[in-house]
């Protein structure tokens, strides 16, 4: 599956997993097989549900866990067998853990005092340095207990930073704070890791964010990469059901269907009606199943006499969320299955009203029905802009 | 159960405050609370109150009676009229007691103390830490075994000591006594301590293995700070306990009277001096001076400790 | 800073030793030695020896020993002085357990009422009561010794012959012995339970009181419904391990009563410390042991079980 991640080697490679594998006592296999290798500056989001083996996996970066498997390289050199301090790397985690009996000066100071010989002017410099570039340096004499969660996350910002390290790793560094604040600090981090330009591995289950921050992302699932690229090739062409669903908000409408005889339609809970290029795609899965895949974006509603062309169905609205500039419709279908469908503007029908949902051929994915993998994305131009979510500098 | 409260969640009334059993007197009553809260008595305290004043009559008097019975002059606990506290204070029953070695029990039990509860520490803090941060095969069986050992008591190993300690060259060694001590309390005081060290997120022994430590320099750096509280619940739990022991000192020591503890001083000073109750009043009142004034400064301490230590968990 | 300089010199100090001592460090062994020395020579050793010692003659006062077999524990099992102890024991430890738990509850209610109500003296009862518990056994033994001294110039004897009743011969009588024992042991180990029951009480969620209350459950409804269920566990646990405490009562008898009158007050214990050092009987007395150690165990294993500690560790 990993053979559809983005080939990146273009630039120089500075951390690279390969074949890493993690499987603890008892046989369970949090790492399976990943590999990956991120060019030197670049932000790389490892996402996917809670135990997909993201943690583990920033874990044997870090050097708190040894991989049972496979090998960890940073700037070319082997990791593998050394101790995280020795390995250039810094990690914020998901609870800060400050160390709570030592004033912020000191948690920031701490590594700098254990892993060098620097005199403690040079400490006392550079620690006041960094409070500087992250405005915490009134805040340098308080103990974590004092501060708020905000300030306490940029005080584990700032212990890691302060090591000037290789590579940066994030474990869910932004779901202890509340929602306004997580928006503004992973601003803060993304400007902190652009004007670092250090290498970042960044955990998160949240896939919004990983679209946001990342400059790729990787899926992982049950320890297994699942789709490596950037944000929005991964919501455009993802590799599996799992990815497509995971990724976009709200998730992918699928619909499980077979191939009906003659190549004309999939049946199941609605019967889609399919020209060639779909036929052909179906026809690659492994047998008869597939599940056809619409973004909620992808649908239009119609009126439930209106028709236009293209396959449309009739149902039901049940419920509407409004949601600012676009609206949530769930819609069940006559024929029994549910689908949200994103539509601009204010809601543009009460609930219970009878609507058609008209899917256009040209709108869809199909997955295989048994392995789940990708068989055709529909075609998006490239005039239509690459990424409509923030997220500077590409590629 | 009729009235089956669980499933509600949201009672809404907060605290005891808005307990009025009478629901016709109920707003009238609550204004005057509000406005005088200790002065609305109800039934319910005067009984309270009652089991108060008994707890203390029953628990306290027999200490205060000791004190003031070890103050009294010659003769004057056995003569007419009865009296609660002494006619005239006479501090002749802690000279006899003084006398009689005293000084020596009191420094035997003060260095065994000291030493015994400084080695329960060394010993029981590693291991603590061993059973919060490893995984390890037979961690489990092990933490039970010591838990086993906890329940156990150690009267019954009286009867293999002589031999046991006499084999090991320990006997009537106060450095046999202390690591025998070590052997008995450890196993609780481990079990105390894993909890505090449970308490603290495994985070920042990540962070500061990043930030460079070793294990040591983490328990060291980062983790004694937080749970220094269980450390002094432990120094202050084995004090009392290595303080009051009596059987395996008595078995321990044996007859090497230069080498006997509180305990075994005062007991035998009681067989000697028989019903002088004067002087076995004042060597009782010497013999629990330093843990009343340890306990009393401690005392909060104390009851977190045994609640913790015994009913971890729940 | 002078926690920086502190910082660095230990820095400095451990740094010499790290290379090779850091490997030893990341495994559980070294850390855990001590104690599994301690805790087999100190512990298991002496179990141990008290089994083997159990199935000799071996004798304070006689060179040598030979292997008896089961002989100690069939004389021990045919011996009626040894059912008398037994029985004994069982009136010390049963109504040591019900006085106990009984008074530490009514303790526990009352000084937790007493808190949230505000009332005075919860923290004066709650020091009283703790500080019985904290005197040394042999002490109290001497404690009451002196308040139940047998004439009318004993404490207890003289505000019950204000009554009067008396003068009471509490150590001289053997089933007034018996009672002595007991109360001097409720008096020391009541602490103990309330300490626990209150324990229990804090943890018990506020909200399930605020719930019966909506629901329009009185005081003693509230008690009988919420706060009993709640402590059963408490309960329980208090009461196995008030049991092992009160079985292995030494201290406090010996120096009460030292066993006495007759063997009025001998508990298994002092019975078996009897044996093996004033009859130089060892093998014996180790068999005693034995027996109290099986007690021992099965009340540990219940209370494992009860407690249901796998899931913790």
């Amino acid at each position: 599956m990993t053979d559809r991640s983005t080939d990146n080697t273009t630039a120089q490679t500075h951390l690279e997993l390969q074949n890493l594998v993690k499987e603890y006592p008892g046989g369970t296999m949090a790492v399976d097989d990943i590999s990956l290798s991120l060019p030197r500056g670049e932000l790389l989001v490892l996402v996917g549900p809670s135990g997909c083996g993201k943690s583990t996996t920033l874990r044997c970066i870090a050097g708190l866990e040894e991989p049972t498997a496979g090998d960890i390289l940073i700037g070319g050199e082997s990791m593998v067998g050394r101790r995280p301090e020795e390995r250039e790397i810094a990690m914020v985690f998901q609870n800060y853990a400050l160390y709570p009996h030592k004033t912020a000066r000191q948690n920031i100071g701490f590594g700098l005092r254990m892993t060098t010989d620097l005199p403690d002017e040079e400490v006392r410099n550079q620690v006041e340095r960094v409070a500087e570039t992250l405005g915490i340096t009134d805040l340098l004499e308080k103990k974590p207990g004092s501060l708020s969660g905000g300030q306490q996350q940029r005080v584990a910002l700032g212990r890691a930073i302060v090591r000037d390290p290789a590579v940066f790793l994030l474990d869910e560094p932004l779901s202890n704070l509340d929602a306004t604040l997580r928006t503004q600090m992973r601003t803060e981090i993304q400007q902190l890791q652009r004007d670092l330009e250090v290498t970042t591995v960044y955990v998160t289950h949240d896939q919004t964010e990983a679209m946001t921050i990342g400059d790729r992302i990787a899926v992982l699932r049950d320890g297994h990469l699942q789709q490596l690229g950037r944000p929005m090739a991964c919501y455009r062409e993802p590799a599996n059901r799992f990815v497509a669903s995971f990724i976009g908000e709200p998730s992918m409408n699928l619909l499980e269907c077979r191939v009906a005889a003659g190549d004309e339609a999939l049946v199941g809970p609605v019967a889609y009606p399919i020209d060639d290029t779909l036929a052909a795609a179906a026809a690659e899965a492994d047998g008869r199943d597939v599940t056809l895949g619409v973004r909620p974006e992808v649908p239009t509603l119609l009126g439930p006499e209106e028709d236009d062309s293209g396959p449309s169905f009739p149902g039901r609205i049940d419920v509407v969320e409004p949601v600012g500039e676009r609206s949530f419709v769930y819609v069940t279908l006559d024929d029994g299955p549910q689908l949200t469908v994103a539509v601009p503007g204010r809601p543009p029908a009460r609930e219970g009203t009878p609507v058609r949902v008209q899917i256009p051929r040209d709108g869809v994915h199909i997955f295989d029905g048994q392995t789940g993998e990708a068989l055709h994305h529909p075609a998006h131009s490239e005039l239509e802009g690459r990424v409509p979510t923030s997220t500077p500098g590409g590629d | 159960m009729t009235d089956d409260g669980t499933e509600r969640t949201d009672g809404g009334l907060a605290g005891e405050e808005k307990t009025v059993t009478d629901p016709a007197s109920r707003t009238a009553f609550q204004r005057v609370r509000d406005r005088l809260p200790v002065i609305g008595v109800r039934p319910l305290d005067i009984v309270v109150y009652i089991v108060y004043g008994l707890a203390m009559v029953f628990f306290a008097f027999p200490v205060l009676w000791v004190v003031s019975a070890s103050l009294r002059p010659e003769g004057e606990l056995f003569s007419y009229p009865f009296r609660l506290f002494p006619q005239e204070v006479s501090l002749s029953a802690y000279e006899q007691v003084f006398s009689a070695g005293m000084m020596t029990w009191l420094f035997n039990s003060t260095i065994i103390t000291v030493l015994g509860v400084a080695s329960i520490i060394a010993v029981s803090v590693p291991a603590a830490y061993a059973f919060s941060r490893f995984e390890f095969r037979g961690r489990r069986g092990l933490l039970g075994l010591v838990l086993m050992f906890q329940m156990i008591s150690s009267v019954i190993i009286i009867v293999p000591l002589y031999t046991v300690m006499t084999s090991l060259g320990l006997i009537r060694t106060r450095a046999g006594l202390i690591l025998l001590y070590v052997g008995i309390q450890t196993p609780f005081s481990i079990w105390l301590l894993k909890g505090y060290f449970d308490t603290v997120p495994r985070e920042l022994d990540y962070a500061a293995r990043i930030d460079g430590c070793s294990r040591l320099q983490t328990l060291r750096h980062v983790l004694l700070r937080p749970i220094a509280p269980g450390i002094a619940v432990v120094a202050i739990f084995n004090t009392v306990l290595t303080w009051s022991e009596f059987v395996l000192a008595y078995t321990v020591l044996g007859t090497e009277s230069d080498l006997h503890t509180i305990s075994i001083g005062i007991y035998n000073f009681q067989s000697q001096f028989g019903n002088d109750w004067r002087a076995i009043a004042a060597a009782s009142v010497v013999g629990m001076l330093p843990l009343v004034i340890v306990f009393i400064g401690l005392q909060r301490y104390f009851v977190k400790g045994l609640i913790e230590g015994s009913l971890k968990g729940q | 800073m002078a926690t920086a300089d502190q910082d660095g010199l230990v820095r400095r100090g451990f740094g010499r030793v790290r290379g090779l001592s850091r490997r030893l460090i990341d495994h559980p062994l070294p850390w855990l030695l001590p104690t599994l020395v301690a805790l087999g020579v100190f512990q298991l050793y002496p179990m141990i020896e008290a089994v083997t010692m159990s199935l000799t003659d071996e004798s304070l006062i006689r060179q040598g020993s030979e292997f008896v077999g089961l002989d100690q524990y069939t004389r021990l099992l045919s011996d009626p002085e040894f059912y008398e102890m037994l029985r004994i024991t069982a009136i010390y430890a049963f109504s040591s357990v019900i006085l106990h738990v009984l008074l530490g509850l009514v303790l526990a209610l009352a000084i937790d009422y007493g808190v949230r109500r505000g009332l005075h003296g919860h923290l004066t009862t709650r020091v009283s009561v703790l500080l019985a518990w904290i005197v040394p056994g042999i002490i109290i033994g001497l404690v009451w010794k002196v308040m139940l001294v047998e004439t009318e110039f004993g404490a207890v004897n003289h505000f019950l012959g204000l009554l009067g009743i008396g003068p009471i011969p509490f150590r001289s009588d053997p089933q007034l012995a018996l009672v002595s024992t007991i109360i001097a042991g409720t008096w020391r180990g009541t602490a103990f339970s309330m300490i626990m029951i209150y324990g229990g009480l804090q943890r018990v969620p506020q909200r399930l009181y605020e719930a019966a209350r909506v629901d329009g459950a009185g005081r003693w409804a509230r008690f009988r419904h919420v706060t009993l269920p709640q402590l059963k566990p408490v309960l329980f646990v208090t009461t196995v391990l008030v049991t092992i405490y009160a079985l292995n009562t030494f201290d406090l008898i010996f120096a009460l009563t030292g066993g006495g009158p007759g063997r009025a007050t001998q508990v298994l214990s002092l019975f078996m410390y009897e044996e093996a050092f004033e009859k130089y009987a060892l093998g014996r007395g180790a068999a005693i042991a034995v027996v109290m150690l099986c007690i021992n165990l099965l009340l540990t294993g219940v209370y494992l079980y009860m407690f249901d500690i796998g899931d913790e560790i």
